[in-house]
């Protein structure tokens, strides 16, 4: 009769089977949550680059007229627009570095569409191409480095991971 | 008072001056920006510049716009923080709105440039 009837000794190893799958789905839900957030980050510097190749093909070219100034000015719109889309995920996503993050989105920002971007009177501007460059550059390389703190376990404790994106 | 940028200006603004199109930082702020805040500092009120219906901007633009306010002494940094809120709900804006706060901290009088 005891045989079949679970005892203390088996309701026991049926708590630890229980808390042990939670603690599993726990972690493979942090797992999900910073693939996804990494994922995001890489797309992120892809369209960084992307924005970064379109300032600098419009600050080193001299269009020949109005609507070649108007297709390259559209061109770092377009590419820029893409970039701002997840600006506010980004920052938090940076976490500690979120500030700097946001502080080099700016300058990237005014160096590629500041000065006389869009104006008539607009001249080549290698020095503007190089800053352009420059800021994408320590932009990126602040982009990975924030990869490596969403894999870190510590992140888990500092920050709120929300599992409900 | 609330001004609408893509109602009451365009979806698209774009250069610093009349000579780089319609929608330029210029007219923006001599034709729009400036009498609110003239009216806002008569009538002890606040502007509001809603900046959700656009669809980009160009920093020249932002520039020209706002911290131009400050660069020809129009308003003096303090009135125009006073005076003027950005109000932006779209996270793809926030960017703008952030450089628009950064121009306003970061302008400076052509006076205070021809200083340095």
């Amino acid at each position: 009769m005891n045989n079949c009837l679970p005892t203390e000794d088996w309701s026991n190893k049926l708590v630890f089977v229980f808390i042990g799958a939670l603690i599993a789905y726990f972690f493979q839900q942090i797992r999900v949550s910073a693939a996804e957030q990494i994922a995001l980050v890489n797309d992120h510097i892809k369209d960084i680059e992307k924005f970064s190749d379109a300032a600098q093909g419009y600050w080193l070219k001299q269009p020949a007229n109005i609507q070649e100034e108007a297709a390259l000015a559209a061109k770092v719109r377009t590419t820029h627009a893409a970039t701002t889309l997840v600006y506010d995920e980004m920052s938090k996503a940076c976490g500690a570095s979120g500030d700097k993050y946001r502080q080099l989105m700016q300058a990237l920002f005014e160096a590629a569409t500041g000065g006389s971007f869009e104006t008539s009177g607009r001249e080549i501007d290698p020095l503007r191409a190089i800053e352009t460059h420059d800021t994408a550059a320590q932009l990126i390389h602040l982009l990975r480095c924030s990869r490596r703190d969403i894999l870190s376990i510590r992140r888990i404790f500092r920050y709120r991971i929300d599992f409900d994106r | 008072m609330i001004i609408d940028v893509a109602k009451d200006f365009s979806r698209y603004p774009a250069g610093r001056v009349p000579e780089d199109g319609d929608n330029n930082g210029t007219r923006f702020r001599e034709h729009i920006l400036v009498p609110a805040l003239k009216d806002a500092q008569r009538n002890h009120t606040t502007v509001v510049v809603d900046i959700d219906g656009v669809r980009s901007f160009g920093s020249s633009f932002l520039e020209e716009a706002f911290a131009g306010l400050i660069r020809l002494g129009k308003f003096n940094r303090n009135d125009v923080k006073k005076l003027l809120e950005v109000r932006c709900t779209k996270p793809h804006l926030f960017i703008f709105r952030d450089a628009i706060t950064s121009y306003i901290n970061a302008a400076k009088t052509d006076e205070q440039l021809l200083a340095h």
